[in-house]
């Protein structure tokens, strides 16, 4: 029986002992990559993990990690390397600091305030955004949009203030947030009872756009984001938002400082890809995922094989 | 008389490939499709479907019409998706794109089968085998237009990764459930009051919502991560495998400590004494009498939370932990009701397989000991 327990202990404190030698020598550890549970998700993760694996940086897949909260938590707790996020999170990640809302709306300081705020408090670094917009905004359908002459925001407001049917289908953070439905009231002059509103409590655009495209419980407008695939696809129309009342979401490469020092060269990998990546690219390279149902690693392949971003 | 109710709605359910729709055709994968019906795709078949009806009304009792019948039961399912996948439609859509998804009568037939099987010789095997058939088939990719078939295809690697960590995470929770429970159980046998904090303890988790437990266990489990680095190369981090690990094995604690303390409380103590009479002391007692009598509660105790283990392994998908749940919730972010099925049929078949695998030990340790037979 002694000798049991001795063997137990030497088993026991080998273990231990190992455990800490591996931290002790540091080597190339492999990126870990993750992005959210969307379609955009797929796509972004994986133009990522072939851009690093054709240039010789072990990675390890967590494409499609989780929602967007559990995404920002893994990073900040270092189970996690590089995640893809948006510039305008920054407004939940460092509410104190935006006394000034009106950075939001403007892509250049929005993306500055938070990458400093990260690098300062976080050790997280934002690499080069996308200079496409992934917004919100509120779209109809084509035909509802010729038959009543909708094409903007203003023409909305003062066809709902005229007493017509209207619904809308939002996620319920953008139905009670001041930078988004509320704020369009404010600003062109409408208000929405709560019988016009269906407020889902996940921002599932795809669910809200089927709602829209197949007139479910007689939804006639739609919360819809920018970078969308099937908007196109769906003939939507997408209605102008001349005030720019939302906040700018630029999708960015955002990595762990320690993980970047390690690989410095992901910096200047991803920048011409990113670059490249147009509101009309992205648009286009989602629809193939979520509406044509094509693989996203097959999708990114192609991509970046079309325009010699790898070999 | 059970087996007149169970062919009646057998044949009932079936019928139901006369007039409800069978398939959905898809031009894409997000918007609902165009319904289609029996009529569509059938010909010949309904002349077979007709001669199968007549013969169970019948009801004579031959050999060989009764082999013919379950050949046919047991070819039906396999032969109805491969009709329904292979549905043309007429107008202009891309083939490389569109979808054809089962609807509401090939289910309902699917389940028909299930139930006029179970009514004849040897069912488990018969089902099996039925189920069987659609399983290969689907693997080996025989029903390419079906929805479920180019969502596995599209991330088929990416499926089997997520499978085998569901599977792993099910039941290396469950494994480290066992020992405790039984603790807890053993313990509480020998004292009142304790079985009392033990029971509120583990009902409490019982009661309290999954996701709501592993989202407050993230608190102080990255708390723990952020100030002792070492514990966080350790894998101690707030996301992830850790915390999903941890909720699941506290879920599995409820059905073993409550089975395994009914089990030892029922043990009479007739047998107790005799055992003390005999001369064998506390540990003997625990380890040839106790457990040996108790083993067949604590192995259906182990079952329930098992299959209990795999349902909620699903909400590991929502925080890092993989598992098929992040397949379901993908599905559902994109509304995408294919790949929804691709995540959650696997669940269920795991949870079903487990525990007939489960029931047949149960049986055997049974046997074994003369409890039953």
């Amino acid at each position: 029986m002694k000798k049991m327990k001795s063997i137990i202990i030497v088993c026991l404190s080998l273990i231990l002992f190992s455990a800490c030698t591996t931290n002790i020598v540091e080597e190339k550890k492999p990126v870990t990559i993750a992005t959210m549970l969307d379609s955009e998700g797929s796509v972004l993760g994986q133009i990522i993990l072939q851009v690093l694996n054709a240039n010789g940086i072990k990675t390890i897949d967590r494409i499609n990690f989780g929602t967007p909260d559990i995404l920002r938590a893994a990073l900040e707790n270092n189970e996690v390397d590089l995640v893809v996020d948006y510039t305008g999170s920054g407004q939940y990640y460092h509410p104190e600091d935006a006394t000034d809302t009106s950075i939001w709306n403007d892509p250049v300081k929005g993306y500055e305030f938070t990458a400093e705020l990260d690098f300062e408090k976080n050790n997280i670094v934002w690499l080069t955004p996308s200079p496409a917009n992934n917004t919100e905004s509120i779209a109809v359908r084509r035909e509802f949009s010729e038959t009543n002459n909708i094409t903007d925001m203003a023409q909305l407001a003062a066809y709902i203030n005229a007493g017509n049917e209207f619904k809308l289908i939002a996620a319920s953070s953008f139905v009670e947030n001041p930078m988004g439905l509320l704020g369009y009231e404010e600003a062109y002059g409408f208000k929405l009872t709560n019988d016009q509103i269906i407020a889902l409590s996940s921002g599932n655009t795809a669910e809200m756009l089927k709602a829209l495209a197949e007139k479910t419980n007689g939804v006639n407008a739609s919360l819809v984001y920018g970078t969308d695939g099937a908007l196109d696809k769906l003939d939507l129309v997408v209605l102008d938002d001349p005030k720019h009342i939302p906040p700018v979401y630029l999708p960015a490469p955002v990595i762990r400082k320690e993980v970047l020092d390690m690989y410095p060269e992901i910096e200047t990998l991803l920048k011409p890809i990113f670059e490249s990546l147009t509101l009309e690219v992205l648009q286009n390279l989602n629809a193939q995922v979520a509406y044509d149902g094509k693989d996203a690693a097959e999708v990114a392949r192609t991509y970046l094989e079309e325009n010699n971003f790898i070999q | 008389m059970k087996d007149t109710i169970r062919k009646v709605l057998g044949n009932l359910l079936i019928l139901t490939l006369f007039f409800l729709p069978v398939g959905t055709f898809k031009p894409n994968r997000i918007l609902n499709g165009n319904d289609f019906y029996s009529v569509n795709i059938f010909t010949f078949e309904f002349f077979l479907l007709a001669l199968f009806f007549i013969s169970y009304i019948i009801n004579r009792k031959n050999r060989f019409l009764s082999i013919i019948r379950s050949l046919f039961l047991i070819l039906l399912p396999v032969y109805l998706i491969y009709r329904i996948q292979a549905f043309q439609f007429i107008g202009d859509y891309d083939e490389t794109i569109a979808r054809i998804s089962l609807h509401i009568s090939a289910y309902l037939t699917i389940m028909g089968v299930i139930i006029l099987l179970s009514t004849e010789k040897y069912p488990k095997i018969k089902i099996f085998m039925s189920l069987f058939l659609v399983l290969t088939a689907f693997i080996f990719n025989l029903f390419p237009m079906l929805g479920l078939s180019r969502e596995f295809i599209n991330r088929r690697e990416t499926f089997n990764a997520e499978f085998f960590r569901h599977l792993t995470l099910a039941i290396s929770s469950l494994l480290f459930a066992i020992i405790p429970s039984i603790f807890f159980a053993y313990q509480s046998t020998k004292h009142e009051k304790l079985r009392e904090w033990i029971m509120g303890f583990i009902n409490g988790f019982q009661v309290a919502p999954t996701l709501s437990l592993i989202a407050l266990i993230m608190i102080p489990l990255s708390y723990l991560g952020s100030q002792f680095p070492f514990l966080r190369d350790l894998g101690i981090k707030g996301i992830g495998f850790l915390p999903s690990f941890i909720i699941l094995t506290l879920y599995a604690l409820l059905p073993i400590t409550s089975n395994t303390y009914t089990a030892l409380k029922q043990i009479e103590p007739s047998i107790m004494d005799s055992a003390y009479a005999l001369g064998l002391n506390r540990t003997q007692i625990m380890f040839k009498i106790q457990f040996p009598l108790a083993l067949p509660l604590i192995i259906s105790g182990i079952r329930i939370a098992l299959v209990q283990s795999i349902g909620n392994t699903i909400l590991a998908g929502l925080v890092g932990g993989g598992g098929l749940g992040s397949i379901i919730f993908l599905g559902l972010s994109q509304s995408a009701a294919d790949l929804i099925l691709l995540g959650s049929i696997p669940v269920v078949f795991m949870a079903l397989t487990s525990d007939i695998i489960f029931e047949v030990i149960e049986e055997k340790i049974k046997v074994r000991m003369g409890l039953s037979r």
